[in-house]
This record gives structure tokens, C-alpha cells and sequence, in this order.
């Protein structure tokens, strides 16, 4: 263990998931009690809405506060090392998102919007690579050769043969 | 036995047209790749098949589902074997050994004994499920809203206890999707809960949009996340498994494949640590120990026939009491639901037939798998070439097909896009996703049976505590929770020392 003053990171963020447990266990708790009781409906003490989300959102506060008490006490143990890169998570979050709420249902059709995706995706993690070796061009040739068959073959396969509404 | 006999027969008379063997081929293959494919789940395999699947009569979609999830779960011992990546997590302890042979050079031979294995678990686990289900059906009937909450509530336990290494994260997972599955109308009144007025959330979130997202979304995300290697594999020999190996090992296989089924019965726990169970008592019993880790056909023969008997036996209690083994099942049992079909305590009375049917559907897979285990080695190993930041955006399309065709609500796909980025988020901080899973399909149950029983009996918990199913299933729960929580823990250390002590100076 590092001296008390520099926690470990993975210590850091076990103490302020745990607070942050605490905080929604207890806000779903508060919500859960000023939920309707329907005593209109004769509905006993024991049987309303709230009980079942309310006794969960204290749970979840209770495991929120043993996860802070031991990340103040020590390390925690067995968690997995994280070995993203920063900017590849980034573009992955932007691309996943931009996907979904930008292009599905505002407009394109979804077999443009799966090519676009997918073309973006795979030409940008592939960027760095191709940038070393040289094969840009090659790379974005493939990356539209890919988009172009995997959308094409989805949006037959799913609207043809298995009769699925697309977005 | 006889009338179930008949019933098996029916059942698989029933599948012995070429469309469904057709489905139960296409779907083992697709299995198979997605289990190779490390970072793509079982469950996902599932939960992505149950909305594509939807249109079709419900037998031939179920018979898909579960030839992809035995797929699955043997696919992914070819990346454990030839990469030392388990494809899928079930696979880990398949790792130890089977790399070993692989580094040695008898990567084909690693393969067969694998694919020997996997048939004699599920071969073991159908003749389980078989023979099981009815009984514990038949028990089940005697159970009320008391015991079916204590089985709601172990199952979403130990989910979160064996899965990954960190409990208390399990349960904290495990206590969020209970929480998620309460959003919506509740399932006594249909009064909203959570819904803040919103329309799409007064329905509920589905089931497998979160699914897709938690599995599919966030796998995608994290993956994309990391610079993946080239892999580089290693050259396979012959893959046929050798009958000497199950004659000298059938001690090993029948202890592994018992192993297995009960570890998928125990609700929640599932694959992964039957997997591992198997392999820890192989090892401890072996006559060689000493050569488990370093390429031993025993550990490897141990780890594959305790995944494999595991998924039948998840299938047990899912029908049986509605309760999954295991976090595929709990997909498996979600679809079974879409379908029409009534897992619990009264499948046995209105759709007998339907437990054999699944018995049927597992033989089938299992004779599938069997059949690309012996042929089909090389082909399906170029599904590892392709490089991952060409699979990954594809299967996000997907996902998000998936996520939308189960109602057509662009709702549903964004669920998938906010469940997927918690999941991503999570999983980089250690948060498993398996006990989450068990929580969202059992959190409905958990609901009715706490609120049902407490109606039954006049507001008091006593029944909870009492009857001696409950009884049993309370003592498991809480000492469940004192084992793994440091300090109570240390408590009970104390006392056990104490306790030896105490017989040692007798």
C-alpha cells in the first residue's frame, strides 16, 4: 500500500462509488416512501407499491457504506486493472452515441445510418495502424467495402428474412 | 419414467423436420463463433437471438437460443485453448491447462478432449434435466410466495458472490437490477413506480434492451476501448478425441459432469464456477496433481465437462421454479416468458410436454456441437483472424436492431445506449454484470412473493423465517452475506477457531 496521503486510485474511486451508492440507495428510498400508499384502494401497510424498492434502495445504501468503510480501511481486492486507452474510449462513446441518438430515427434510413456507423468505426480505430503503415487509402477503401456489405446484409437479412422492423 | 420416455420421443419427433434442424445447425455455428470470439457472452449470443427470433412459432425459436447458448459456451474453448483469452467467461478454467497442450504443440488434441468433454457434460446434464425437472417440479407445487422469495433473492445472492472477485460489488449490482426491474407498473396494482410521468417508462424497461445494452453495448465499448493485438495461433493438430482418454478419465468426467449440474441448478451461479469447482476437485482428487497447469488432459477434460453439464443444469430450476441458474438461463427463461410459455411450478401441470421439448432441444445442440466439434476446426477459427475493430461496430448494429426490434420503440435502443455506457463505466471499476442480470428477471418475483406473503399472512414475517424451506434458505442467505463481509467474517474465523480449539482439546 502507498503512503496515506496517495491513496491508490482504485481505493479512491471504491470510496466515492460507495458514497455514491449511498446518495441514489437513499434517494430511491425517499421515493419509494413518498409513493402513493393507495390506501383509497384498501391496500394494507405491508403490501404498498413502495415496499419492495424501498427496502432495496436501503440495502443499497447499506452496501454503499461497507464498500466506503473498507475503501477507508484499505485496498480492496481482486478488481481488474483497466487497460483502455483514454482517446479510444472517447471516440468509442462518441461514435456508440452519435449512432444511436443522432442517426437511428432522425431521418436517414437505417441501412445509411449502419454504413455510416460502421464505416467511421472501423476506418478511426484503424487510423493509427494505417497511418504507420502507410495504408491509409487501403484502409478506407476496405472500411467502405465492410459498412457497405455488412449494412446491406443486416437490413435484408432482419427485414427479409426475419421479418423484423428496423429502426 | 415410460410417459416421459414417450414425451422425449414426442418432443424430438416434433424437431425432425429440416427447417428446425436447419435453425438448430445455423444456430450452433452461430454459437460456436461467438463463443470464440472473446468479449462476445453467451448471454449476449442469447439475448441478441431472442428479438431476432421473435416472429417465428415458439419452438423453433427456443430450440435457436438453446443450441446458441451450448454453442457458445463450447466455442469458447478454442480461444482459451489456442490464445489463453477465454471466449467466453465459462471457459477460464479451460485456460489453465489447455494453453499448456497448446504451447506443447497438441493444440488439436486440447480441442478434441474439449469437444469430449463438453458432449459428456451436456450428455450428463440432459439426462439430469430430464430426470430432475419433474420432481423438483412436482416439490415446487408444495412452495408458496415465502419460499419463491427466498429463491429470488439467494439466486440474485450468489450471482453476485461467485461472480467476479469482489462481492460486495456483485451485490451492489445485483441490488440495482432488482431496483431496475421495479420501474414501471408494479405487478399487483399496475400502480407506476419511478416513472416521473414519463409514458415510455410507465411500460417498464424490457428486458432485453438492457440486456443487449449490459452485455452487447457495454462488451462493444470496452473493447473498443482497448488496442487489440493480432492474435497469433498456435498450429493445430489432430482433432479427434481419443476413447482412451474418456475410458481412463470417466471417473474425472463423472465427477465433473455432477459437479456441473448442480452448480447450474444452484440458482445464480452458473458456467463459470462450475467450470472452476470441477477443475479445483479433479485437482484435489487427481493422482497427478502435479501436472495440472502444466498441460494436464485431466484439468482440461474437468473445466469443459463442468461448463457444459452446468447449462442444462441452469435450465433446471428456470423451469422448474422460474428461477435461472444462471445468467444465460436467465435470458433463456426471459425468451421461454416472450414466447407463451410459463416456467415455474405450474409448467409441469399446463406444458408438460415443453420440459421435454427443452430436453429435446439440448440433444439436438448437443449432437450439433458434437458435429462441428469433429469437422469444422480450421473454418471456424478464421473467425478469429478478422481483426476486432471490424466485428465490434457490426455487432453494435446489431445490438441496436435487436434492442429496437422487440417493440419498435426507439425507447428501447436508447435504454440499450444508457444501460451499455453504465455498463462500460462499471466494469472498468470491477462491477460484474452477471448478478445485474439475475436482478432484472427476478425482481418482479422477489416483489409479488415479499408483498404476496405478507398479505398471506396478515403483515407478519414469521412465515419467511419458519416454514423449513425458508428456514433453510434464510440460514444460507445470511451466512452467505456474514462470510463475505470482512468484519463479520473475521468474527466468525474467531469463533470457528475457537470452535476447533475447543474439539481439539476434547
Amino acid at each position: 500500500m502507498t503512503s496515506a496521503a496517495a491513496p491508490p486510485l482504485r481505493q479512491r474511486a471504491d470510496l466515492l462509488f460507495g458514497l455514491g451508492w449511498i446518495v441514489l440507495g437513499a434517494a430511491i428510498a425517499a421515493g419509494s416512501w413518498r409513493m402513493d400508499r393507495l390506501e383509497g384502494q384498501g391496500v394494507e401497510p405491508y403490501a404498498v407499491p413502495g415496499l419492495v424498492p424501498g427496502l432495496l434502495g436501503i440495502l443499497l445504501a447499506l452496501l454503499g457504506l461497507a464498500m466506503a468503510l473498507r475503501a477507508r480501511r484499505g485496498p480492496a481486492a481482486g478488481t481488474e486493472a483497466a487497460r483502455a486507452e483514454p482517446w479510444r474510449a472517447a471516440l468509442a462513446l462518441v461514435l456508440v452515441a452519435g449512432f444511436v441518438l443522432g442517426l437511428l430515427g432522425r431521418g436517414p434510413p437505417f441501412w445509411l445510418a449502419a454504413f455510416i456507423f460502421m464505416f467511421l468505426a472501423i476506418l478511426l480505430f484503424e487510423w493509427p495502424d494505417r497511418r504507420r503503415a502507410g495504408t491509409l487509402a487501403r484502409g478506407a477503401v476496405q472500411a467502405v467495402l465492410i459498412a457497405a456489405a455488412a449494412s446491406a446484409i443486416i437490413t435484408l437479412v432482419f427485414q427479409e428474412v426475419f421479418l423484423v422492423r428496423l429502426p | 419414467m415410460p410417459d416421459g420416455l414417450l414425451a422425449l420421443g414426442r418432443a424430438l419427433g416434433g424437431f425432425l423436420d429440416p427447417v428446425s434442424l436447419a435453425y438448430a445447425v445455423g444456430a450452433t455455428l452461430l454459437g460456436i463463433m461467438v463463443g470464440v470470439l472473446p468479449g462476445l457472452s453467451a448471454t449476449l449470443a442469447i439475448s441478441l437471438l431472442t428479438t431476432l427470433t421473435i416472429k417465428l412459432p415458439p419452438n423453433d425459436a427456443i430450440l435457436i437460443l438453446v443450441c446458441a447458448y451450448v454453442g457458445a459456451i463450447y466455442g469458447g474453448s478454442r480461444t482459451a485453448i489456442l490464445l489463453n483469452i477465454p471466449g467466453t467467461a465459462a471457459n477460464a478454467a479451460a485456460c489453465i491447462d489447455g494453453y499448456q497442450l497448446a504451447l506443447q504443440g497438441r493444440a488439436g488434441r486440447a480441442m478434441g478432449i474439449a469437444t469430449t468433454g463438453s458432449v459428456a457434460g451436456s450428455v450428463l446434464g440432459i439426462l439430469c434435466l430430464a430426470s430432475i425437472t419433474p420432481w423438483l417440479a412436482e416439490q415446487a407445487l408444495s412452495f408458496q410466495s415465502y419460499e419463491i422469495f427466498w429463491l429470488a433473492l439467494f439466486g440474485v445472492l450468489m450471482s453476485g458472490t461467485v461472480v467476479g472477485g469482489d462481492p460486495l460489488k456483485g451485490w451492489i449490482m445485483g441490488a440495482l437490477g432488482l431496483f431496475a426491474a421495479q420501474i414501471g407498473q408494479d405487478g399487483i396494482h399496475a400502480h407506476e413506480r419511478f416513472a416521473f410521468g414519463d409514458p415510455d417508462l410507465a411500460g417498464g424497461l424490457s428486458l432485453i434492451p438492457v440486456l443487449v445494452g449490459a452485455f452487447g453495448c457495454a462488451e462493444v465499448l470496452t473493447v473498443m476501448a482497448e488496442r487489440a493485438a493480432r492474435p497469433r495461433l498456435h498450429p493445430v493438430d489432430s482433432i479427434l478425441p481419443r476413447i482412451r482418454d474418456v475410458l481412463r478419465y470417466w471417473k474425472t468426467i463423472l465427477r465433473s459432469g455432477a459437479i456441473g449440474v448442480t452448480m447450474g441448478i444452484l440458482p445464480g451461479v452458473g458456467e463459470d464456477m462450475a467450470a472452476w469447482s470441477s477443475y479445483a476437485a479433479a485437482k484435489r482428487l487427481s493422482r497427478e496433481p502435479e501436472g495440472f497447469g502444466q498441460g494436464s488432459v485431466e484439468g482440461l477434460i474437468a473445466a469443459e465437462t463442468g461448463d457444459n453439464a452446468a447449462i442444462p443444469g441452469a435450465m433446471i430450476p428456470a423451469l422448474a421454479l422460474g428461477i435461472p441458474g444462471s445468467a444465460p438461463a436467465a435470458v433463456l427463461l426471459a425468451a421461454m416468458i416472450i414466447h407463451g410459455a410459463n416456467p415455474g411450478p405450474m409448467l409441469i401441470i399446463q406444458q408438460p410436454q415443453f420440459i421435454y421439448d427443452v430436453v429435446a432441444m439440448n440433444l439436438i445442440a448437443t449432437l450439433a456441437m458434437l458435429i462441428f466439434g469433429l469437422t469444422l476446426v480450421r473454418p471456424m477459427l478464421v473467425v478469429l483472424a478478422v481483426p476486432r475493430s471490424v466485428i465490434m461496430p457490426i455487432v453494435l448494429v446489431l445490438c441496436a436492431v435487436g434492442a429496437f426490434a422487440i417493440a419498435s420503440r426507439l425507447f428501447d435502443v436508447w435504454v440499450m445506449l444508457a444501460v451499455g455506457v453504465a455498463g462500460f463505466g462499471l466494469r472498468r471499476f470491477g462491477y460484474p454484470m452477471a448478478p445485474f442480470v439475475l436482478g432484472l428477471v427476478l425482481g418482479d418475483l422477489l416483489d409479488k412473493s415479499l408483498r404476496r406473503g405478507l398479505v398471506l399472512s396478515g403483515g407478519e414475517i414469521e412465515p419467511f423465517f419458519t416454514r423449513p424451506i425458508c428456514a433453510l434458505l434464510a440460514v444460507v442467505v445470511a451466512l452467505t452475506l456474514a462470510l463475505n463481509v470482512p468484519p463479520l467474517r473475521a468474527g466468525w474465523n474467531r469463533l470457528r477457531g475457537a470452535i476447533g480449539a475447543w474439539l481439539a482439546r476434547r
